[in-house]
């Protein structure tokens, strides 16, 4: 891979020295390349923090969490990381590095070298446990046991959920690190309902056997995939199978969410395989007057069952 | 068509989306009686629901579906069995940021179970937009120990779609 490295307002001779520290990394076999800034997406941002273009630069790249790094000093009162305007090659290179280091140099863990990111979550080693996922320098920090999917901005949620939709080789995985501190958050079964659909002919069918729901996964945010709720309703309400769901909503428009919702929920943490029964109480049945009245809110509000 | 008033109830404590999933629901402008409340400040809400929010829809085979705010404030829960009674569902709003939200909801599932145990309810999540902190296993582990799978929706109340997925979820509810 290689890093794009855009500087600002630098004088002559640190982009010298710069570019001198970037073929000294590339014995790290970390490849960068240096342009000017053109307000475009990049790796890190070095730029003057005491010139006024380098430092609406700088402010800029840091709201897009990008990493930056201040030369000769630092801006207002924004804690940007500040190097000298005298500092020699080695050192801007050190800096470097450690700058780029938290989201891409960090090892990233894989069940085997076959696994694509996709399946390690899904069918893999890393479901149903905190990871966090990478693609260039987006991350999103998955929180099964929160319920919730974290992220520094709304479009790296996106990017990197159509990136996993897409089976991407791109995608890096890494063990939890610490949220960025304006976190955004989302329902993270929601997140992964909309990946299995997408990516349905991607995954197996799921697994043969007997699971249920021990809590309602958070689908208010999935309008669109609504008709999932069919499968959720079934699965809560006790132990059951894959083919027995088939069969139970075979012709209705959950059919082709089951395989989803059971690979999504798994990756969740939600779904348990049985033997034993679960501990809820049994449904309230409706008498026939209510069923119909439940049947026509049901189709006002959008349900075909 | 159904016999009998066919209501749908949204109770909470105050500013916990109530009169906006309310109105999200609504095909017209749901009857609100918002008055300032005189009690002390309440953030950047200077007004709050005194009275009850109301509203209806009408379903396709000629029923009216009514649709019921409850006051969330504690000196109308006197109102509360009046309301809740003879419900076909209630959802229960509570807001992400708000702190005491795990009490909150133990007490509206009592409240609401103490007068009408067999309703389905669904438990609608607000504001978890400005709760970066906000976490489901609390409340998951709640309704655990209440023996219970109730669902539980983070949704934006101002969302139609996201409103009507809690409605969804009640009709779910039966077996
Ligand atoms: N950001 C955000 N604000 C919300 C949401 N739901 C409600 N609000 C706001 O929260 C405040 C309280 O809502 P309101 O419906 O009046 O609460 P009520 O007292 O339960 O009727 C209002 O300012 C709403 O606009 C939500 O999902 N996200
Ligand atoms: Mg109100």
């Amino acid at each position: 891979m290689r890093f794009d490295i855009r500087i600002a307002a630098l004088s002559q001779a640190f982009e010298q020295r710069l570019r001198i520290a970037a073929s000294l990394l590339g014995a790290y076999k970390i490849n960068m390349q240096v342009d000017a800034w053109n307000g475009t997406r990049c790796h890190l941002l070095i730029a003057a923090g005491d010139d006024l273009y380098g430092q609406k630069a700088l402010d800029i790249a840091h709201r897009r969490g990008t990493a930056v790094l201040a030369v000769g000093a630092a801006v207002n009162d924004a804690e940007y990381p500040v190097i000298g305007r005298d500092a020699a090659a080695v050192d801007i290179a050190r800096r470097m590095r450690e700058l780029l280091k938290p989201t891409t140099f960090a090892p990233t863990a894989k069940p085997d070298d076959a696994a694509t990111a996709l399946h390690a979550l899904f069918d893999g080693a890393w479901r149903h446990r905190p990871v966090d996922v990478l693609l260039d320098r987006r991350v999103v920090y998955l929180r099964p046991q929160t319920g919730r999917i974290f992220a520094a901005t709304h479009s790296d949620l996106l990017a990197i959920q159509q990136a996993l939709a897409e089976d991407s080789g791109e995608l890096g995985l890494r063990a939890p690190e610490a949220l960025p501190e304006h976190a955004i958050s989302s329902s993270l079964e929601a997140y992964l309902l909309h990946i299995a659909h997408a990516a349905n002919e991607k995954l197996p069918p799921y697994p043969d056997g007997r699971y249920h729901l021990k809590a309602w996964p958070d689908l208010g945010s999935v309008p669109a995939l609504r008709d999932a709720m069919a499968v959720v309703a079934r699965l809560t309400q006790g132990p059951t199978s894959p083919s027995e769901l088939e069969t139970a909503l075979n012709g209705s428009p959950a059919a082709s969410l089951i395989r989803p919702s059971l690979w999504a929920f798994s990756a969740a943490g939600l779904l348990q395989a049985d033997a034993v029964a679960p501990q809820t109480a049994p449904r309230p049945v409706a008498d026939a007057r209510k069923q119909g009245i439940w049947a026509s809110i049901a189709r006002h509000f959008g349900l075909k069952r | 068509m159904f016999d009998g008033m066919v209501k749908i109830v949204l109770a909470g404590p105050v500013g916990a989306g109530k009169t906006t999933t309310l109105r999200s629901l609504s095909d017209d402008e749901p009857v609100s009686t918002e008055m300032p409340l005189t009690d002390g400040p309440m953030g950047e809400k200077t007004t709050t629901t005194v009275a009850l929010d109301f509203s209806t829809v009408m379903l396709d085979d000629g029923t009216p579906l009514q649709m019921f705010g409850l006051p969330g404030q504690d000196h109308f829960a006197h109102m509360r069995p009046i309301i809740l009674q003879g419900a076909l569902g209630v959802i229960v709003l509570l807001a992400a940021d708000q702190p005491d939200i795990l009490t909150m909801c133990s007490e509206w599932l009592d409240a609401i179970q103490s007068i009408t145990p067999d309703t389905p309810i669904a438990i609608g999540i607000t504001r978890s937009d400005q709760a970066r902190d906000f976490r489901m296993d609390a409340l998951r582990a709640l309704l655990a120990e209440r023996k219970t799978t109730l669902p539980v929706f983070t949704i934006d109340a101002r969302d139609r779609e996201q409103a009507q997925q809690l409605v969804r979820a009640l009709v779910y509810s039966f077996a």
